[in-house]
């Protein structure tokens, strides 16, 4: 609560200890990208952080790198994107108008801008361009503006 | 500023890397706890930018507090009972500063880093605020000085509150038995690190857990529901200045925008999510939805 005094010296040194642990926690097994291993991963993973969405449909991301789900939030239409960070993932749930903007960067890869300050532009590439094109009818209906 | 005290927070330093390594090695041999490297070294550098802004905002805290001692009603020297008593009063006002500190957006846009990892760890016990001099935190454990408590004296016993608070931030410990009733431990601190509704903003107490038994604001872990780490709505990166700035960034896009006196107050003093038209969520929307869910044998969620 209150500012104690601290040795400057010590603030230096300590980025190098920060370096050696995550050296050490790549090399012991403590560096690994988030994968969802299936649609009901997605689903699961979705209940936790936003109990009221009510998921419909599904898309996972190639490798399970992320999802695109399509339900009901709060009773409108919404769609929920999980992006991996870390091993863990980010969910954004976004209302209708909610999705500032989508770019198609190839035929399975989406550009979402979101409005979250952080973390509000996730690029997702799909198995296929099929799925991509799913993706991206689903996210059309909740641009801005529409 | 801190006299003859001991400077409790460096001499633990040690002591904070050796039991990282310990729960590290608990990990990596019974899966309790996990660590995710980019993950800890957000939690780190946040700690190291901690101490380094202290250097920059300690002097004129320190000074802020000098003063305020310079006027104290009492004159309370250094009897033992000072001590029993600057414990008691020191860890009761980081309890109601704490709770502002969830409670209030100003003071939680300082806070906020402190619960932005998805992990729990003792790691995340080092992702401290760089903000918390521009939430006046510290305006809330002035009293104590003008009651004639050395400024010293508190800084260290606030010392040993942080000290305590960092071994409890652990999967690893799932109980501490009778001493659950008077202390906060991990399994207290679980609870006020969860994002599920049923956990939302409770347990802030410091040292002991007593003042939320009291105050109203205890939830005891239950075996029925994990708790799930992170905020309600989860920062999507590991760059330590988001982390630090991300509420006060939106804090200012929602005053620029904000209508009337009532909007900018709401938006600054208000509980975190709130908004004009109430579409954005606050803790007691997020519990009160819970509650309709349970109600309709939806589950716990």
């Amino acid at each position: 609560m209150i500012g104690a005094p601290v040795d400057l010296y010590l603030i230096l040194v300590a980025p190098i200890g920060v370096v050696i642990v995550v050296v050490v926690l790549r090399l012991i097994g403590g560096w690994r990208d988030a994968q969802l291993v299936d649609e009901e991963a997605a689903r699961a993973r979705l209940r936790e952080q936003e109990p009221e969405f009510v998921a419909r449909e599904v898309i996972l991301a190639r490798e399970g790198r992320g999802a695109v789900v399509r339900g009901r939030l709060r009773g409108r239409a919404a769609v929920a994107l999980l992006a991996p960070l870390g091993d863990r993932f980010v969910v954004q749930t976004l209302p209708q108008g909610g999705l500032r903007g989508l770019a198609v960067t190839d035929a399975s890869t989406l550009m979402m801008k979101t409005g979250a300050l952080a973390g509000g532009t996730i690029t997702m590439t799909f198995a296929d361009p099929a799925a991509a094109t799913a993706a991206q009818v689903w996210l059309r209906g909740q641009e801005e503006g529409r | 500023m801190s006299g003859e005290f001991p400077p409790v927070i460096l001499w633990a330093i040690p002591g904070f890397v050796a039991l990282i390594g310990l729960e590290i090695a608990v990990w990596r041999l019974r899966g309790l706890g996990r660590y995710e490297a980019r993950d800890t070294a957000t939690s780190l550098l946040m700690g190291i930018g901690n101490l380094g802004l202290g250097l920059v905002t300690g002097g004129a805290i320190a000074a802020i507090f000098g003063w305020v001692y310079s006027h104290r009603i009492f004159e309370l020297g250094r009897e033992w009972w000072v001590f029993v008593l600057c414990f008691f009063l020191e860890d009761l006002l980081y309890y109601w500063t704490h709770r502002l500190g969830h409670e209030r957006r100003w003071m939680w846009a300082a806070h906020v880093n402190h619960h932005s990892s998805q992990h729990y760890n003792l790691s995340t016990a080092l992702r401290q605020t760089w903000t918390s001099s521009l939430a006046l935190s510290f305006v809330f454990t002035l009293p104590m000085a003008l009651l004639g408590f050395e400024p010293a004296m508190i800084v260290f016993f606030s010392g040993c509150s942080l000290v305590y608070q960092f071994w409890i931030h652990t999967e690893v410990v799932r109980t501490l038995g009778p001493l659950e009733w008077l202390l906060n431990t991990p399994s207290h601190h679980r609870v006020h690190h969860a994002f599920n509704a049923r956990y939302l903003d409770a347990n802030y107490g410091g040292v002991l857990i007593v003042w939320d038994r009291l105050f109203g604001s205890f939830i005891a872990e239950s075996a029925e529901e994990r708790p799930l780490y992170g905020l309600v709505k989860n920062i999507g990166t590991f760059n330590p200045l988001w982390v630090a700035f991300h509420e006060w960034i939106a804090i200012a896009r929602d005053l620029a925008r904000a209508r009337s006196l009532r909007e900018v107050l709401g938006y600054t003093w208000g509980p975190p999510g709130w908004s004009p038209d109430g579409s954005r969520l606050t803790s007691a929307a997020l519990k009160a939805e819970r509650q309709a869910r349970v109600a309709k044998g939806e589950g716990e969620g």
